[in-house]
């Protein structure tokens, strides 16, 4: 039945290639319509199964909070250069209202000061409430030294978490500058400036205001979107439109570095790395398989025949595509490039038996029947067990990866009989075209494979010792494969030197925190609260936002409270400066040789502890322990006291003058007992946390590392699912969509094994032959893992996607060769691969230069899964000439053996 | 700065907990109490002297590696324990009296002697993977925990007790749930796991004995390994020397002491 078709459709193609060809012509030009109403849906999160809660939760989050992606800027350099650049640069950032919706790089100073100790916990407002019983220098630094004390050396729970650390740090820095302050002062010969002092005070109180490193080498800016990561254009857009600001104002701060980070920037680089290594493969693949082309057959007109078939079955393959889906993904959106490799196939087996037979058949009808004959049950089978493959896909429940295998089945069948329809009418046309023009007959190229003939021959000859050669290296690829290992971070598949990635390093390094987060919603403040303290003793996570850090529970306000009003009542009563005079000043030095004893001894605490950054903060005011010339600050501060008691007296009375109203006024301030209730909560805080109806509030969680690492990405996820069940963000819905691509993979292999196997029974209607065709492709998966372990490669998160590729592309070298013994007897091996072992090793090398062309492009994860293919492909070819052969040789009986032989010989 | 002290404890604690006197013989009918029991008595020698090696990780993922010495005496009830390596703590002491309530610190640049507070049993030797009840020291498995004893196992080739231990309602200990694997030959506990605080199925951490060696008579794992699985951190302490045959005299474990 199957012969009688193509045998028809053979003599009717040509005979009327002109038909055939206005026909597919009229059906590329419909295909082309509906192609061109394809949408691009370049959304990472489109790759997920419709439903999923977790992607639910996200899109309400984004839509109720608009916070859920946060592009970064890093900025480097000098600290004050940079407090300079940022100043600069935000105002500028705050225009683009399309865009952006909030700019932080800067502390809540206005909020803080008013309420700074209702959102100090009561723990600590028992400890620090005394230090400020007297603000006079003496007196208040012996009270810095007693809470000093008291709260890291007496009281080790102080810095039991991350947080606790930095609060040290904090502290410790607002101290160095109030140090500072008062070295400035001893060291001034005119009076110093009251704004240097209110400075000063203000970095006691509240800090650094900026989000600066511990070291003062890295600012942070956190940029949060009007929209959300998943929308590519604006990713693009907005990253360009920051861009253009950084670098329209760098050039003003000389000493400054400054780039963008976050899931948004990261984004637009790999989209824009993608395409250009899309557009860079696709090129050079179509070259490299045409060079093949014209070097095998030595016609330019056929290869070039070839390509244009390969364009119309692609053209076509897009437009049912628009009709079927009306769209393309991220992951299908490299279909052309796949087609390119695997299309091409169907006119290399077809070219190749034709070339042979115009050699031998007297005109085209014959030798094109003949050829459709021996090469289109073939390429029907192969076509089929590919697509079958491919639609095995379909199973799968990530979107993204259905959609892939629709995508590649569509493509693959259209490829398929485009070629067999239409390729038989383009050949024949072009030879009758070539023959009017030059009014001669055309003389067929014919290339031989010399060497694959003298292989079948020789393996006919010693059919065992190949398979035993064959088993032998499918044992030690087996054992190679066993040890293959898994390359879990994510980043490895970013093109090399991405700046993107390397900030993300950069803020991990200096914050100990990544710009990628998790969020979950709550129903109360409460709630947020629980979540955020739990999230807080969690190791893997960093920073956590909640509406609580600015609104406590009204319980722990209630607690507080008392203290609050403690600390108003000790400014109130003691009010009376104390001038320092000869009499009290060796007192002043005393404190301060014992706060350098005590930062020192806090700091060989840290340093046995590991916390670097207490150390290193410590280091930085009383010098390096480990550095016999270091110098201690404070120490320094105190020998200029003693070397000038009285300029230093009279400078430090003017510096006390000068500070301590100013300090009494602000912690007075701080001191606010008022209940901190929704209401007069500020709206730029509350609509950070609380959702525009008022019934939900976000806490958000940043990963304390590298969530592209994947090991971390589990435990950071793993963390996050034992906080909140709820938990949504981009690493967790990625670490999700790896699980979900992990197992449809696998259910897609197992599937398109048992389709693959199911049609080569249906073709050839005998199980042998069926399980003798995907004995080859077996071995050739066990190989071309094997294979890229010998190679010293690993699978990566995009190359695993290879895997149920390569049963598609793998099965159709066997099916060739089967079907050519099955036409010519299966003692006709050296035949078989002079012919189809000819066209199969050319549809493995323009398959592999197909996938090849991929590590041209800087997208190292499209590089891995080129990589993996091309392997996959060659091991395919090696393990079908090798196993099929001999094990055909080997059913072969003695006398039917030796009779091959001689036939065989025949053919020299 | 919990692991300071905390230090000293597992300092202390490996060598109580793994330590007999005697070599124990395993008896099959014993019940899980009774193991725990027998594993607890062996973990309280007389005195003991010892070199250790501690590396731990810092919070910035830099490895930093301590050598100290530890003494112990009154079944663990006093020890101090004084650095040896790296040199910029060499000769820091710190000392802890009435199982470490009670624990001081000694600096040797600033010659002072600063009392510490405790509270710290719960919690995390920061840049270490230990805590203090990590090593189950004095009758914390007995006290804190009902234990299930299931079907032997193997661990490092030998046949162990496998113990399930499951926080007591009224408890407060750190850990919702222990598994331990005791070597029915030593009593030495081979590998402990730690579960979450709070969630029994949160695998938190592992504790890993490796190198037992008969010294003095008494069976002493060379080398501990705990593994974080939530952070995926290790830390390790070695053995350099121990000894349980020694008289350490009283005045060892004062501020005089510290200070030698």
């Amino acid at each position: 039945m199957k012969e009688k078709i193509l045998r028809n459709w053979a003599r009717f193609a040509a005979t009327h290639p002109w038909w055939v060809i206005t026909g597919l012509f009229v059906l590329v030009v419909l295909a082309a319509i509906s192609a061109s109403t394809l949408r691009m849906d370049m959304r990472w999160s489109d790759l997920l199964p419709m439903g999923d809660p977790m992607a639910q939760e996200f899109d309400r989050i984004l839509k109720e909070y608009k916070s859920a992606s946060t592009i970064f800027i890093v900025v480097q350099g000098e600290e004050h250069q940079m407090k300079q650049f940022a100043d600069e640069i935000v105002p500028q950032i705050e225009q683009l209202t399309e865009y952006v919706d909030r700019v932080d790089y800067k502390l809540d100073k206005e909020f803080f000061a008013e309420h700074g100790f209702m959102l100090t916990t009561t723990k600590d407002l028992e400890r620090t409430a005394d230090m400020f019983e007297d603000l006079n220098l003496i007196p208040f630094l012996t009270n810095i030294n007693d809470n000093f004390e008291e709260e890291y050396i007496e009281e080790e729970e102080a810095l039991s978490t991350k947080e606790k650390e930095d609060n040290a740090v904090r502290s410790l820095d607002g101290l160095h500058f109030w140090l500072k302050a008062m070295d400035v002062s001893i060291s001034q010969s005119e009076k110093i400036d009251p704004a240097y002092v209110e400075l000063a005070v203000d970095r006691f109180l509240y800090g650094d205001p900026y989000f600066i490193s511990q070291d003062k080498r890295v600012l942070l800016i956190s940029v949060k979107p009007t929209f959300n990561a998943m929308d590519v254009d604006k990713d693009i857009a907005s990253t360009i439109a920051l861009q253009e600001i950084l670098d329209k104002t760098l050039p003003d701060f000389p000493g400054v570095r400054a780039g963008l980070t976050g899931m948004i920037p990261l984004q637009k680089d790999e989209m824009e790395h993608t395409t250009s290594s899309m557009k860079i493969s696709s090129i050079v693949a179509l070259v490299l398989v045409l060079g093949l082309f014209i070097l095998t057959f030595r016609m330019w007109s056929t290869a070039l025949l070839a390509g244009l078939n390969l364009i119309i079955a692609i053209i076509i393959a897009a437009g049912v595509v628009g009709i079927v889906l009306g769209r393309l993904n991220l992951m299908t959106s490299m279909f052309a490039v796949i087609l390119i490799g695997l299309g091409i196939d169907y006119a290399i087996h077809i070219i190749s038996v034709y070339s042979e037979r115009r050699s031998i058949d007297k005109n085209a009808v014959s030798a094109m029947e003949q050829t459709l004959l021996r090469s289109g049950s073939g390429i029907i089978t192969g076509g089929l067990t590919t697509a079958a493959a491919f639609f095995a896909l379909t199973i799968s429940v990530t979107q993204g990866i259905r959609e892939m295998g629709i995508v590649l089945g569509i493509g693959i069948l259209c490829a398929m009989v485009t070629t067999l329809a239409g390729l038989p009418a383009i050949l024949v046309a072009r030879e009758r075209f070539i023959s009017r023009v030059s009014r001669k007959p055309i003389k067929p190229y014919h290339v031989e494979f010399k060497v694959l003939e003298n292989f079948g021959k020789s393996v006919i000859r010693r059919p065992l010792l190949y398979l035993v050669i064959a088993c032998m290296l499918t044992g030690f690829f087996l054992f190679q494969a066993w040890h293959v290992k898994f390359d879990y971070n994510m980043l490895n598949m970013e093109p090399k030197g991405l700046l993107t990635v390397e900030l993300q390093d950069t803020i991990i390094e200096a914050f100990d925190m990544s710009p990628d987060f998790a969020m979950v919603t709550t129903n109360s403040i409460e709630e947020s609260w629980e979540i955020a303290e739990k999230a807080k003793g969690m190791p893997s996570f960093s920073m956590v936002e909640n509406i609580g850090d600015f609104s406590p529970p009204e319980e722990k306000q209630l607690k507080r409270r008392p203290h609050v009003e403690y600390i108003r009542k000790l400014l109130q009563l003691n009010k009376k400066q104390i001038p320092l005079s000869r009499k009290n000043i060796d007192k002043l030095i005393e404190q301060l040789e014992r706060l350098d004893m005590n930062i020192y001894e806090l700091s060989q605490l840290a340093f046995i502890g590991g916390q670097d950054k207490v150390d290193e903060k410590c280091k930085s005011i009383i010098g390096d322990p480990e550095d016999e010339n270091a110098e201690s600050f404070i120490l320094s501060l105190a020998l200029k006291i003693k070397h000038n008691p009285e300029r230093a007296i009279r400078n430090l009375n003017l510096f006390q003058k000068l500070y301590e109203p100013e300090l009494r006024k602000k912690v007075y301030n701080m001191a606010n007992p008022e209940l901190i209730t929704l209401d007069n909560l500020p709206l730029h805080i509350k609509e950070r946390y609380i959702n525009d109806a008022g019934d939900t509030y976000l806490v958000t969680i940043y990963a304390r590392g590298q969530v592209w690492d994947f090991e971390y990405l589990r435990r950071f996820t793993d963390q996050l699912e034992r906080v909140s069940p709820k938990i949504t963000g981009n690493p967790p819905m990625f670490l999700r969509l790896i699980d979900y691509i992990g197992r449809d993979g696998l259910r897609a292999i197992i599937l398109a094994i048992f389709i693959v196997l199911l049609l080569l029974w249906i073709d050839f209607r005998n199980w042998r032959m069926a399980l003798l065709g995907i004995i080859p492709l077996l071995a050739g998966g066990i190989w071309m893992i094997g294979l890229l372990k010998t190679f010293g490669m690993m699978l990566t998160f995009v190359n695993v996607m290879g895997l149920p590729m390569i049963l598609g592309i793998g099965i159709d070298d066997g099916v060739h060769l089967l079907h050519r013994y099955k036409y010519e007897g299966l003692n006709k091996t050296p035949l078989v691969l002079k012919s189809t072992g000819k066209a199969i090793l050319l549809t493995s090398l323009t398959t592999m230069a197909g996938f090849g062309s991929l590590l041209l492009g800087t997208y190292r994860g499209f590089a891995s899964l080129g990589m993996l293919l091309a392997i996959g492909v060659a091991a395919c070819f090696l393990t079908t000439v090798l196993f099929l052969p001999a094990i055909i040789g080997l059913t072969q009986g003695k006398d039917e053996k030796q009779n091959a032989i001689k036939a065989n010989q025949g053919i020299d | 700065m919990n692991r300071l002290f905390i230090s000293i404890k597992i300092a202390l604690s490996v060598i109580l907990l793994f330590v007999s006197g005697v070599q124990l013989y395993a008896q099959d009918d014993m019940t899980a109490d009774e193991i725990i029991q027998t594993m607890t008595e062996t973990m309280n020698p007389e005195q003991a002297k010892g070199k250790i090696k501690m590396t731990i990780v810092t919070t910035t993922g830099q490895e930093r590696t301590f050598e100290y010495n530890t003494f112990s005496k009154n079944q663990g009830e006093k020890s101090l324990m004084k650095y040896v390596k790296p040199k910029r703590v060499r000769d820091q002491a710190i000392l802890m009296l009435n199982n470490a309530d009670d624990i001081w610190v000694y600096f040797p640049r600033t010659r002072r002697v600063r009392k510490l507070a405790t509270h710290a049993k719960k919690q995390k030797l920061e840049g270490s993977d230990f805590s203090y009840e990590d090593l189950g020291s004095s009758d914390e498995f007995i006290d804190e925990y009902d234990a299930v004893l299931h079907r032997d196992e193997k661990k490092q080739r030998k046949v162990c007790y496998k113990l399930e231990l499951t926080r007591k309602p009224e408890s407060s200990a750190g850990y919702s749930r222990i598994l331990m694997w005791v070597d029915k030959e030593t009593f030495v506990p081979l590998v402990i796991d730690y579960y979450h605080d709070v969630d029994p199925e949160l695998w938190e951490k592992e504790l890993v004995c490796g190198d037992i060696e008969l010294i003095d008579g008494i069976y002493t794992p060379m080398k501990i390994v705990m593994y974080n699985k939530l952070d995926n951190t290790h830390t390790s302490m070695e053995f350099i020397e121990i000894k349980y045959d020694v008289d350490l005299p009283d005045n060892l474990f004062t501020e005089m002491g510290m200070q030698k």
